[in-house]
């Protein structure tokens, strides 16, 4: 009975059974086997198992078998690293599908022998759930990495906004921990004041199902602020429901800073703070363009350091820089919050009064001198006495733009130079054609050297007596050598010179130089009738220049009647007092005077009157293109007629060739000057050379 | 009975029964991770339950991997192979391959963990069965995952009021790898005294 | 085979120590055999005097078979060595036979300590 029982129950189990002899001999098989292999019993039965299938590790099977067997031990056979172990298939009826397996190998005892009872069980919904839960986790693992590496801030949120996780970034950001976040309402952490109302908004959005992106403020663990770039949106299940919230966040904090600080540096000024030119330029321009009406008027401006270059030549770059710092300081005191300070560059500073009419602006500007005046600079042991020279100038209805308001406080400011600095200048139409200083700084330094390192050197041009065979004259120009040993003219220099206020020195060193060379040839010069020397504008009003030339004629024991003194047509009438003094001061010493570039300027004759020059240089301008131009010949000649009607004698300048000067001659003017007569040379070739008297 | 009973010598004994019988394992072992085995000299100890807990904690602290087979003949108990978790992690992907993710034991390799501690111990138990001419059969292993305490819980084994346990240390690696695995019997007193029934009926051949 | 022969046996197991000396013993009586639990000692006995016969264990407590084996060969030239491990994996026994030494793996019997004294025979 029982064993019909067993039989059965050998037959109905849900594994498959075999059993194996000590020979290695299939003993029996059991019916679930059979049904999910595509084998008859008669094919197994008595066979051997390892001639029935073939195995992948035959020494596995052999290994089992043997410990079966022979020494009663049982042993497993994993799916795992045996899969498939025996040719099985899931379903009885259609051979598709193949069985994963696992395998107990049993040892029995019947009949005093011992037997291997292999029992093989369908494990293949259980693999295949592995397979798909290790997909699923990789994939997991994947995405969580993702998350947890994100540069950007990660909370996830349930459905009412509590915190389930957050990622490694979001700790970075807020210094909170996981555990200190978890369970919080989100919107609770590092919440200031100022969220209140945003978090209502944000709300609104997410229950509309709809994201939320923003920048918005919060505050870390130890209570700083921090803004974030934020991004809200919702995590929606099948039924449509939300199931999270998803809250990232991007720190821009830094990224505001820097471009508060590029915004920072790109309008003001490094060394000082105050506004930058770009910056003030802008401000200006809104101010000009943005007048509403007629009656809005408002003041502008620029203030220059007097001493910025000496100090800074003194003391240093160092000195010029603290100097400038403290300057800005003081100008910044001095404004309140409708005065915009600048600093345009160099030691140019502007004032934009906001409101403020001309009247006003003179309040300002007379305030600032005065403080700068009672301010004094400390550097080392020094101490320095500051000066500012300011142009002022209105910006109302007149003023087209801001440019043309920038190129009036410049002028002006130039023209407080001009009138001898520290102080103010309201900007007069005519300032404009002073300032054209720019071009000319390059010369100014240029002849502050050449004087300081004796660049300078003496030529001497020819003045030819047309009518009668009088001596010879000479007129003495001067010229600069650049650092290669070229000759640098005059032209060029001059100018330069006149506005930089170096005129006076450089007439000092030409006086300085003639006189004592004519004391060092004075036996040689007999020949010569006068040297003609030129002096500047600057020189006539120069009271000290004056003493000093009479003292160097008696100091150099020249002969002052061998001495001209040329001065310009324009200089003479700019300084005509000065002038009036001058010439008769030197005339007394029996020095003569010239007139230079007569006729070039607009002045009436009627000045003449009252200079009393001894000769009269008629400007080259008229004599260069006298043979061509009637109207030039006529100049030449009115003026050469009025200038012996009034005791002068006339000399004309730029005579070019023979033609010319035959013309002059014939006309009656007194000397000619001139490539055609005789170019310039070194002083020291007029000694011996006799020109030939043409 | 107290341990007292297994002296140094009986310890030396079957230490290096056991030490063959891992030599045999290992080339198994060998076979399946494609590399070279390296064995260890083994320790073996003979303590009380209690002992053997205390002893198990602090070499495999936390949770375990246990294949447990019973075993009987001339002398029967129940013989563990088990392994810490990394130790088990180590283990399976040096036989399955690298490419694991998780850091769990899935069922996969819980089978293949089964299979290799079943090999192993099948190898001690076949070699020890030789050499002492025993009868020793031993049944189908049983995987436990838990801590120590739950895997050796003394209800469950019903081995009687005071087994004993001898407790078998075994580092075997790869060359890239360190896997620690202890073997441990647990065995009635009765069982112990036929144990060294048998160790002294050998050991007498070779005096 | 007739002269007496001396042995040392290198092995941290005192049963294989027990069992190779009881089955050398058996067959040859007169032979004298010295025992050596470790390296450190297996190391000290090839300094004081020449052997015939090394059997060597591979595990040992302080430094394996594999490590000594030159430095024995090199103390003993005239010594044949017979290497009795536990570890019979393949690789083992090529590395060992790749020195020169003869593998004969555990368990240890009768059989194989005959080879080992016949050298081979």
């Amino acid at each position: 009975m029982q064993h019909i029982l067993s039989d059965i129950v050998f037959n109905n189990t849900n594994c498959g059974l075999i059993i194996i002899d000590k020979m290695g001999n299939i003993v029996d098989v059991n019916q679930w086997f059979l049904q999910h292999c595509r084998c008859e019993k008669e094919q197994l039965l008595n066979h051997s198992l390892l001639d029935c299938f073939a195995f992948d590790n035959e020494r596995t099977i052999k290994r089992s078998l043997d410990q079966a067997t022979q020494y009663g031990m049982s042993s497993f056979i994993s799916g795992a690293l045996h899969p498939r172990l025996f040719p099985l298939f899931t379903r009885t009826n259609n051979f598709s599908e193949f069985m994963e397996q696992s395998c107990y190998v049993k040892s029995i005892t019947f009949d005093n022998e011992r037997y291997a009872l292999f029992q093989i069980q369908n494990v293949t919904d259980s693999v295949n759930r592995e397979c798909l839960l290790k997909i699923k986790s990789k994939e997991l693992s994947i995405f969580s990495l993702a998350v947890k590496h994100s540069p950007s801030a990660v909370v996830i949120t349930d459905a009412l906004g509590i915190i389930e996780y957050i990622n490694p970034k979001y700790s970075e950001i807020t210094d909170y921990e996981s555990h200190e976040c978890i369970g919080r309402p989100y919107f609770s952490l590092g919440r200031h004041a100022n969220n209140e109302k945003v978090e209502v908004d944000i709300w609104r959005m997410l229950e509309q199902n709809k994201e939320w992106t923003g920048e918005r403020s919060n505050l870390t663990k130890s209570g700083n602020k921090y803004w974030a770039n934020e991004h809200i949106y919702p995590i929606v299940d099948n039924n449509d429901n939300v199931s999270h919230y998803v809250a990232m966040q991007d720190d821009v904090t830094q990224f505001r800073n820097i471009s508060r600080k590029f915004s920072y540096q790109a309008i003001h000024d490094a060394l000082t703070g105050l506004i930058n030119r770009q910056e003030f330029e802008v401000i200006l321009s809104n101010t000009v363009d943005g007048r509403s009406n007629d009656n809005e008027v408002h003041s502008l401006c620029f203030v220059d350091i007097d001493q910025f270059k000496i100090i800074n030549d003194t003391c240093g770059h160092v000195a010029g820089d603290e100097l400038l710092r403290q300057i800005s300081v003081l100008l910044g005191q001095h404004c309140n919050d409708d005065e915009t300070v600048a600093r345009l560059g160099g030691d140019e500073f502007a004032l934009l009064l906001y409101g403020h009419d001309l009247s006003q602006g003179k309040l300002v500007c007379e305030m600032l001198i005065a403080a700068v005046e009672s301010f004094r600079f400390r550097w080392n042991e020094n101490v320095f006495k500051i000066g500012i020279s300011i142009g002022l100038t209105e910006i109302n209805s007149q003023s087209t733009s801001y440019i043309e308001v920038i190129k009036q406080a410049d002028s002006a400011c130039y023209g407080a130079k001009d009138a001898g600095r520290n102080r103010y200048h309201v900007y007069q139409e005519d300032d404009q054609m002073l300032a054209q200083r720019k071009d000319d700084t390059y010369w100014a330094t240029k002849i502050n050297g050449a004087l300081e390192l004796g660049q300078l050197t003496l030529y001497a041009q020819p003045i030819v007596s047309l009518q009668n065979r009088g001596k010879i004259s000479y007129e003495v120009l001067i010229r600069m050598l650049d650092e290669d040993g070229n000759l640098i003219p005059p032209g060029v220099f001059l100018p330069a010179a006149e506005r930089f206020n170096l005129s006076h020195r450089i007439d000092q060193w030409v006086i300085d130089n003639t006189l004592a060379w004519m004391y060092k040839h004075h036996d040689e010069i007999s020949h010569i009738d006068h040297i003609s020397i030129n002096l500047s504008g600057l020189s006539l009003s120069n009271e000290s220049l004056l003493q000093y030339i009479i003292k160097a004629i008696k100091t150099n024991k020249v002969e002052a009647s061998k001495i001209s003194f040329e001065i310009t047509e324009t200089a003479a009438i700019a300084n005509l007092t000065h002038a009036k003094l001058f010439i008769s001061a030197l005339n007394a010493y029996g020095c003569k005077f010239a007139l230079d570039d007569f006729g070039s300027g607009l002045s009436s004759f009627a000045y003449l009157k009252n200079l009393k020059v001894d000769m009269l240089k008629i400007d080259g301008m008229f004599v260069k293109d006298m043979l061509n131009d009637p109207i030039d010949e006529a100049m030449v000649k009115s003026i050469n007629d009025v200038g012996h009607l009034m005791g002068m004698e006339t000399i004309a300048e730029f005579v070019e060739n023979e033609a010319i000067r035959d013309r002059l001659e014939e006309m009656g003017i007194n000397y000619g000057q001139g490539y055609g007569l005789g170019k310039p040379v070194p002083i020291d070739g007029i000694l011996t050379a006799t020109t030939e008297i043409i | 009975m107290t341990a007292d009973i297994f002296t140094e010598d009986y310890c030396d004994t079957l230490c290096e029964l056991f030490n063959i019988g891992m030599g045999r394992a290992a080339v198994s072992l060998s076979e399946m991770v494609d590399d070279e085995v390296l064995l260890t000299v083994p320790s073996l100890k003979a303590v009380d339950f209690n002992t053997a807990l205390s002893i198990f904690n602090t070499n495999s602290p936390g949770k375990v991997n246990a294949v447990e087979q019973s075993f009987e003949g001339q002398f029967s108990g129940n013989a563990f192979l088990f392994f810490n978790d990394e130790s088990s992690l180590q283990l399976v992907r040096s036989i399955l391959g690298e490419d694991s993710w998780s850091s769990e034991l899935g069922e996969m390799e819980q089978e293949a963990l089964k299979e290799v501690s079943n090999i192993i111990l099948n190898a001690c138990f076949g070699c020890i069965a030789d050499i002492l001419s025993c009868e020793l059969e031993s049944g189908v292993p049983g995987l436990i995952t838990g801590e120590i305490n739950e895997v050796f819980d003394i209800d469950r084994l019903c081995i009687g009021d005071e087994p004993l346990v001898l407790t078998l240390s075994m580092t075997f690696s790869l060359p890239s790898k360190k896997i620690t695995g202890q073997v441990s019997l647990i065995m009635a007193s009765e069982s112990i005294k036929r144990l060294i029934a048998e160790l002294e009926r050998f050991t007498t051949l070779y005096v | 085979m007739d002269s007496s022969k001396s042995v040392l046996v290198v092995d941290d197991s005192r049963l294989t120590r027990m069992i190779i000396t009881k089955l050398i013993r058996t067959h040859f009586v007169d032979w004298k055999i010295t025992e050596a639990a470790n390296a450190k000692e297996a190391l000290a006995c090839v300094d004081k005097e020449p052997f015939d016969f090394i059997s060597l264990d591979h595990n040992m407590p302080d430094r394996t078979g594999y490590d000594i084996l030159p430095l024995l060969t090199q103390s003993q030239p005239m010594a044949h060595i017979g290497i009795f491990t536990a570890n019979i994996q393949a690789v083992v026994r090529k590395r060992f036979e790749d020195l020169g030494a003869t593998f004969y793996g555990k368990p240890i019997n009768e059989a194989m300590i005959l080879r080992f004294t016949n050298r081979g025979e």
